[in-house]
């Protein structure tokens, strides 16, 4: 019934090929393969996207380590304290805010301003202690750097958590779950990276691209300060008395443009016939950067405070309000700002003008906000 | 912050020796297959073949993925910052490398041609992959 087998021929048997050495090799290996996947598929699969969760951790590392490094050496150059900084922006790169509860969420807006202005207040005592001789645009700045580089130390920290998390428990979904997310979370890693020395430097980013328009329509013109951070100027346009407001640059600030907006509603008693925001909005993939876009509603960002208060005083006074946004991609809207971009201002100035121009009559208030980062623009 | 270890170089070269080793026993099986099959062939000469493409197709993967590494490591060039200098009064337009300190609407020196001061009229970055 059996064939007896010749010594050293059981392998070949096995696999069915027997005299020919390379052909049997070739089918110990499948065979092989097969099962070793059938049984540790799962394990090998863990094993890869641990690795790449690792890589991407090293990655992150070296990113994290470089914002430190800038970090560190923006603020003695900017402002030397005498004392070595590093302790201090080492503790501070930790810094964190805890939002306020929302299991009922009556009354949040206030409690989120609030923490805000905290939140605020805090970063710019700590400016003052690390870099006390920084001048206000530098101070700003710093401000910046300082946000961009937490930035980059929480995800460093989030990431590095669920991959020690993953290789301890050697859990695939804790891997996959962090796994599938890496790209989004790279490519945000890589903006901010590449943000620091945009902000160090004091050049404007993509997100500067209201600002811009704000400061293409005020430029000439006399302005005052309305909120904090915030200057607004008074113009004209074909007969329209335009009330264009920024945040106050060349330093890195987005300021309180909702606060700005109330605060100019009230003073002109409600008469105001259009609100117009412009403000930097992210694209779909496949989409040109600089293209511009016009709707209605608050073009801001942000946790929602500063719209939630336009959208507040606007209602009140039955204001319509109008949004113009130069489209870019999350990278482009913290890297430095590219030619399309600011290509893409010059259009949405004259879409701003346009809206204007159909939407109200001589003799009417128009309010034109340039929402976004202030950095290296003026007015 | 923790402390920063130096990062350890050997395994790259322990990949790349593997990797160059394989290719040599890969070549040498395709040209064994090859000189086998072009002498009426053997058994053996069709699986030495295959395993010998197996192999070069392996090593070939292991460079790509080591010139990519190297590419990813490699630290990104900086994009080139410009700023726009114009003369609001004569139209002179010129570009020059971005200076810290430059800001857009900043007033600069005097404009060569008609002695009016020159305005930053725009900064913006030459490439940033999208």
């Amino acid at each position: 019934m059996f064939r007896r087998l010749e010594k050293g021929a059981l392998i070949p048997s096995l696999v069915g090929q027997e005299g020919d050495l390379g052909s049997t090799i070739i089918n110990v290996v499948y065979l092989g393969s097969f099962l070793f996947f059938m049984v540790y598929g799962q394990k090998f699969q863990t094993w890869l996207m641990l690795r790449e969760v690792g890589t991407a951790v090293s990655k992150l590392k070296v990113m994290r380590d470089r914002a430190r490094g800038l970090t560190v050496s923006f603020a003695k150059e900017s402002g030397d304290a005498g004392l070595d900084p590093t302790p201090r922006i080492d503790h501070f790169l930790e810094y964190f805010s805890i939002w306020p509860a929302s299991l009922d969420p009556a009354g949040i807006v206030p409690k989120f301003a609030h923490l805000l202005d905290i939140r605020d207040q805090r970063f710019k005592a700590e400016v003052k202690t690390i870099a006390p001789n920084a001048d206000k645009v530098n101070a700003l700045n710093l401000e910046g750097v300082l946000e961009v580089a937490i930035g980059l130390n929480t995800i460093y920290r989030v990431i590095k958590h669920f991959y020690m998390l993953g290789k301890k428990t050697m859990n695939l979904y804790i891997i996959m779950q962090i796994q599938m997310q890496l790209p989004q979370i790279m490519e945000m890693a890589e903006s901010y990276s590449t943000a620091l020395k945009a902000f160090a430097d004091g050049q404007p980013i993509g997100d500067g691209a209201g600002a811009i328009v704000a400061a293409k329509l005020m430029h000439g013109t006399p302005h005052r300060p309305i909120s904090k951070e915030i200057v607004v100027a008074a113009t004209q346009l074909d007969g329209r008395k335009l009330l264009v407001l920024k945040a106050e640059g060349p330093g890195s600030s987005v300021g309180k443009p909702g606060d700005a907006i109330k605060k100019l509603i009230e003073e002109e008693q409600g008469k105001v016939a259009m609100v117009i925001m412009i403000d930097a909005a992210g694209k779909f993939e496949g989409e040109e950067s600089g293209g511009v876009s016009e709707g209605v509603g608050a073009a801001i960002g942000g946790i929602g405070v500063d719209q939630f208060t336009i959208e507040e005083i606007s209602l009140k006074y039955k204001i319509p309000v109008n949004a113009v946004i130069v489209k870019e991609s999350i990278k482009e809207s913290v890297s430095p700002m590219t030619k399309k971009i600011l290509e893409g201002t010059d259009v949405a100035v004259a879409r701003v003008k346009r809206i204007i121009r159909e939407g109200t009559e001589e003799g009417d208030t128009v309010i034109v906000a340039g929402i976004g980062n202030t950095v290296g623009v003026g007015q | 912050m923790e402390s920063q270890p130096r990062p350890k170089a050997y395994p790259f070269y322990v990949f790349l020796i593997i990797t160059v080793a394989m290719l040599v026993i890969a070549l040498f099986y395709t040209f064994e297959a090859v000189v086998a099959l072009q002498s009426g062939g053997g058994d053996g000469a069709t699986s030495q073949l295959v395993m010998g493409v197996f192999g070069l197709g392996v090593s070939l993967y292991m460079f790509l993925q080591f010139r990519k590494r190297m590419t990813l490591i490699k630290q990104s060039i900086p994009p080139d910052i410009i700023t726009v200098v114009e003369c609001k009064s004569c139209g002179f337009k010129s570009l020059r490398k971005f200076a810290k300190g430059d800001f857009v609407f900043k007033t600069e020196a005097n404009c060569t041609k008609c002695d009016e001061p020159l305005l930053i009229t725009g900064i913006y970055s030459e490439k940033i992959e999208t």
